[in-house]
């Protein structure tokens, strides 16, 4: 008769096995672990063993590489459990071929696999995978979570290959960067639909053409901190062409770049942590491009007003303004694509380092208003969505919130409190309202007077706040009309339908 | 061309400015309307190939480049050239850029194009070889892919002596499949690490096919283009551990101190099995009992140490400080000639197959410092086109043979006798009647003990012609081969050549000058 005796007859066993959820197949060497802390690793046959555990409730987890994190599921192990199993969703892969209208195979040429949004759109400066091809001109990208993607290549044509004997002086072949399917823009790319545990195929096709190199010299630039260039074609263009920049005189070379119009953009951040930028429109046509000389200095701050019209004190409204580049800025300088301010109404917003480019705008009220006019320089913000300044000039954001804003109660029979409703203007040019059903109840307020659209879903998918996304939805739904001051009511007998 | 001892200080000297010390008359530099012409074939195939760049460019450097592109029947033309010597250079997607002449595409050799003397720069053959790749998976011993094992390609660069060392290092992917596209022809040896192991065990290191012991592993010979599978299976093991102790008393410390271990490997080389970068901790884990040298150095490359460390099966403790390490300072004398002339050389150290060589400028003064360079066996290289090494002597290292032993601690004062008072050896090689282009020249020492830099060899040019100058005054032996794989360096390989070769005496700014026909046809 001992403690120990009396200790370990409470120990309990949980043990199982890791398949793959596609194969059905076991998945060995994965990791599995508990919220306790313990881990083990599986077996050949897939199999684990936690042979000494406290009774209890267990968060469990397998992993590995190749396979979608999954999220960890509770076990309730009062005796022992065996024969578990837990489901591993394999990741995809996309392979290809890179060829030359000679049908030979062109080496080092970077490949991005960038994720379509949830309806199929692109949204630029989203983040990608990317490989580079081979000798053959084959590239393999590991590891994507299954999904809708573009593919694209860009680039240049990897430098000669050499060994003991001198370089020749920069390449001269270039090419045109171009999605899979052939389109040279997003919009005309295919999509390949990426299943668990797939290899899906994407032969691209590439034309060369010569290149040549712009050269020249940065003013102004911050000694010891990084700095970036781009020479883009289009807003699109992210630019990969092969740079280099000695940050201690500020030369700098680009090259294989193809006939074109360009603009070169140079970023750098100052000692002081703001953003210096500098910009320049080129001709490149049929030859090098030397002498080219840009300024820094520092980056636009955007300004906007925000009027109050209506029956009601708005001085409490508070005022959000966000905006997203539509020009592709490279992976680098991600965080410039998006900026944001906020301010009360009557005030002043300012945006801080905005570099100069195509942006999409959201303005978003906290409070009972609504937007009824937005305006930048000349553009119609409510009817075009997004604004362009391409000068260092940027300019200056008008905003009239009004305070007789709409709104719209109702009921959702059978829904717990874990559904939302989305509220999606017909003309599809402002983002959706939202709310959440409690007690089966709901109410959505702060909406512009006009025809909307309505649904009401346990868990959305998507976030909804493309132009693209909000128009879909512009399609469906059920219709409900917003006016000016008053309270719409509206009864849904179910749950809508989600769109895929 | 004349080619140097060491590929590397070929590819300095090439960089640094130098003046041609002799040029044809004038009355011929003035002529010109001379050609240079060809085909460029496929180095397999033999098949013509379109698009390939060509240059043409003054091996003296007095002109930049001139360029064309082949068309579809695969030939170049350069019109209109003056009399003189010439590189020729091609270049093509998917081919490996080469010069004319580089028969073994690891050495700096290449045969000189001349225009004006006879019709040797026109219709040339001109074959440009495509790469190789070797490919394969690293797996552990169930068969499931180790991801991000280094695969390493240690290849033979040749020159006085062929030596290896790590080429390219490429990692495999997830599924365990790496792939090193690019390959020139020739021989190599294969090393797979495992970097960083998941778990509490690693891997052992493994040379192709299969070999724990670099003295078991094979060579590949690589042909052009051909696709090499080379597959890894590596046993688990628990290995022994290093710790490194102390302060490494590099400037900034621990942030910019890099570690790395490196152990012998095949035919005299040396291979990294580890680096500690900082942040990554100072233990090496996983290593299997043997003989390591620990290098420890500034992210920079401003400073360097090292020592050798005998680890054994229980592992091992290593402090830093290495106590006082070694600090060179080189004193060079000119005699028989102009001391101004030491700025424009440069003076190196090289170590067999070691990584960690250096060269530096020399100052007006005559002093060179290499405060960087760790323990070991070096030979001592002056890179100019006027001056040799005569003599050279040593306070705490031992010198001889052109080679100097550094100490793992203490000053070392080297004191170098130059001299500017060079003999020249030049002729041409001929068949009968016929130049023979591309043929390799050797200039040896006839008596024992020589440095390894006395020893010279030049390519034969396109009208045969060969050219040594700068020669350290002395008795020599001359031959000519078509073998360029030969390791000139080495008297043993020279052997079958002595009984043909021509007896030579250099006298101080002497010149001899020599018709001879090749050995070994």
């Amino acid at each position: 008769m001992t403690a120990f005796g009396q200790n370990s007859s409470e120990k309990v066993l949980l043990s199982g096995t890791v398949v793959n959820s596609v194969t059905g197949l076991p998945v060995r060497n994965a990791q599995v672990s508990l919220s306790s802390g313990d881990e083990t690793h599986t077996d050949a046959a897939g199999a684990f063993r936690f042979p000494n555990l406290e009774p209890g409730d267990y968060d469990v987890r397998a992993e590995k590489t190749g396979f979608t994190s999954t999220e960890p599921q509770r076990v309730s192990v009062r005796t022992s459990k065996e024969e578990s199993v837990i489901q591993l969703a394999p990741l995809a892969s996309i392979r290809g071929r890179v060829t030359d209208e000679d049908r030979e195979p062109v080496e080092g040429v970077t490949i991005q696999a960038l994720e379509a949004g949830a309806t199929g759109e692109y949204a630029p400066n989203d983040a990608a995978s990317t490989a580079t091809t081979n000798d053959r001109g084959e590239f393999r990208i590991p590891l994507l979570t299954p999904g809708k993607y573009l593919v694209r290549a860009s680039g240049q044509a990897s430098q000669h290959i050499y060994y003991g004997s001198d370089q020749l002086h920069g390449t001269k072949e270039a090419f045109a960067s171009v999605y899979f399917g052939g389109a040279r823009d997003a919009g005309g790319a295919a999509i390949l639909e990426l299943q668990a545990g797939t290899d899906a195929r994407a032969d691209i096709n590439v034309t060369m053409q010569p290149g040549h190199t712009v050269s020249g010299r940065i003013t102004n630039l911050v000694p010891g901190r990084v700095a970036d260039l781009q020479l883009s074609s289009s807003d699109t263009d992210a630019g990969e062409n092969r740079n280099s920049l000695e940050l201690a005189n500020g030369r700098f070379e680009i090259t294989g770049v193809l006939d074109g119009r360009y603009r070169l953009r140079v970023w750098q951040r100052s000692n002081d942590n703001a953003v210096l930028y500098g910009d320049l429109e080129l001709v490149v046509s049929g030859r090098d491009v030397d002498g080219i000389e840009v300024t820094l200095a520092g980056a636009p701050t955007l300004k906007g007003k925000v009027r109050v019209e209506g029956p009601l004190d708005g001085s409490k409204l508070r005022v959000m303004v966000s905006m997203h580049a539509q020009t592709l800025f490279p992976s680098a300088f991600h965080d410039f694509s998006q900026r944001a301010g906020a301010g009360m109404a009557g005030e002043t917003i300012e945006i801080p380092d905005v570099v100069p480019g195509r942006y999409r705008i959201a303005i978003d009220i906290a409070g009972d208003g609504y937007v009824s006019a937005a305006h930048a320089g000349g553009t119609d913000l409510l009817a075009a969505g997004e604004f362009v300044f391409e000068n260092r000039a940027a300019p200056e954001l008008e905003i009239v919130v009004r305070t007789d804003s709409g709104r719209v109660s109702g009921t959702v029979a059978a829904a717990d409190t874990d559904a939302v409703v989305l509220l999606v203007p017909e003309s599809c040019n402002r983002l959706p309202g939202r709310g959440i059903v409690q007690a089966g109840a709901f109410s959505v307020f702060g909406l512009a007077p006009g025809s909307y659209r309505l649904y009401a879903w346990k868990r959305p998918a998507g976030d909804y706040t493309s132009p693209q996304a909000i128009c879909e939805l512009a399609q469906g739904g059920m219709a409900v009309d917003v006016k000016a001051g008053e309270v719409t009511k509206v009864q849904m007998q179910k749950l809508s339908e989600e769109p895929k | 061309m004349k080619i140097a001892a060491w590929n590397w200080i070929a590819a300095l000297a090439a960089a640094v400015a130098v003046v041609p010390a002799w040029a044809g008359p004038p009355a011929e530099q003035a002529k010109s309307g001379f050609r240079i012409s060809g085909t460029m074939i496929d180095g397999v195939t033999g098949q013509a190939l379109a698009k390939a760049r060509v240059t043409v460019t003054p091996d003296d450097g007095s002109a930049p480049a001139i360029e064309t592109t082949t068309g579809s029947d695969g030939r170049f033309l350069f019109p209109g050239l003056p009399a003189g010597s010439w590189r020729l250079q091609a270049e093509r997607r998917g081919y490996i850029g080469q010069a004319y002449g580089q028969r073994s595409i690891l050495t700096s050799g290449a045969i000189s194009i001349i225009t004006g003397s006879d019709g040797s720069s026109e219709n040339i053959r001109f074959p440009l070889n495509p790469p190789a790749a070797i490919k394969g998976t690293v797996v552990d011993e169930n068969g499931e892919p180790i991801i991000n094992a280094f695969v390493q390609l240690l290849m033979g660069v040749s020159g006085a002596r062929k030596e290896y060392r790590v080429g390219k290092t490429v990692a495999t992917d997830d599924m365990g499949e790496y792939r090193i596209p690019d390959v020139p022809a020739g021989k190599y040896y294969l090393f797979v690490i495992v970097p960083m192991p998941s778990g509490d065990s690693g891997y052992a290191p493994q040379y192709y096919p299969g070999a724990a012991d670099p003295r078991s592993a094979n060579s590949i010979a690589l042909k052009a283009g051909e696709e090499f599978t080379a597959d890894f299976r590596l046993p688990r093991t628990r290995g022994v551990s290093l710790e490194v102790e102390g302060l490494s008393g590099i400037p900034g410390g621990a942030d910019s101190e890099l570690l790395v271990l490196l152990t012998p490997g095949p035919e005299n080389s040396v291979v990294s099995v580890s680096t500690l970068g900082p942040g990554l901790g100072r233990t090496f884990s996983h290593l299997v009992p043997g003989r390591y040298k620990l290098v420890v150095a500034d992210l920079k490359g401003t400073f360097a140490t090292a020592k050798w460390i005998d680890l054994g099966h229980e592992g091992g403790t290593v402090a830093l400080p290495f106590d006082n390490p070694p600090d060179i300072t080189a004193k060079l004398h000119v005699v028989n000639g102009d001391a101004s002339l030491l700025p424009s050389a440069m003076l190196g150290f090289t170590t067999f197959g070691d990584p960690g060589q250096s060269i530096r400028p020399i100052s007006p003064d005559g002093t060179a410092r290499f405060p960087a360079l760790a323990s070991g066996r070096y030979g001592v290289a002056l890179v100019s086109q006027d001056l040799y090494i005569r003599s050279m002597t040593a306070r705490n290292a031992r010198v001889a043979d052109g080679m100097i032993e550094l100490p793992e601690s203490g000053p070392v004062e080297l004191e170098i006798t130059v001299a500017a008072d060079g003999g020249r050896v030049k002729g041409k090689v001929r068949s009968g009647d016929k130049p023979v282009s591309g043929d390799m020249v050797v200039l040896m020492p006839h008596e024992e003990p020589a440095a390894e830099t006395d020893y010279h060899c030049y390519i034969s040019d396109s009208d045969g012609t060969y050219d040594f100058r700068g020669v350290k005054p002395g008795s020599y032996l001359l031959f000519a081969t078509p073998n360029q794989d030969l390791e000139y360096g080495d008297r043993a390989a020279l052997t079958n050549y002595l009984a043909s070769a021509k007896k030579v005496r250099v006298e101080p700014k002497g010149m001899v000058e020599l018709q001879i026909e090749p050995s070994g046809r």
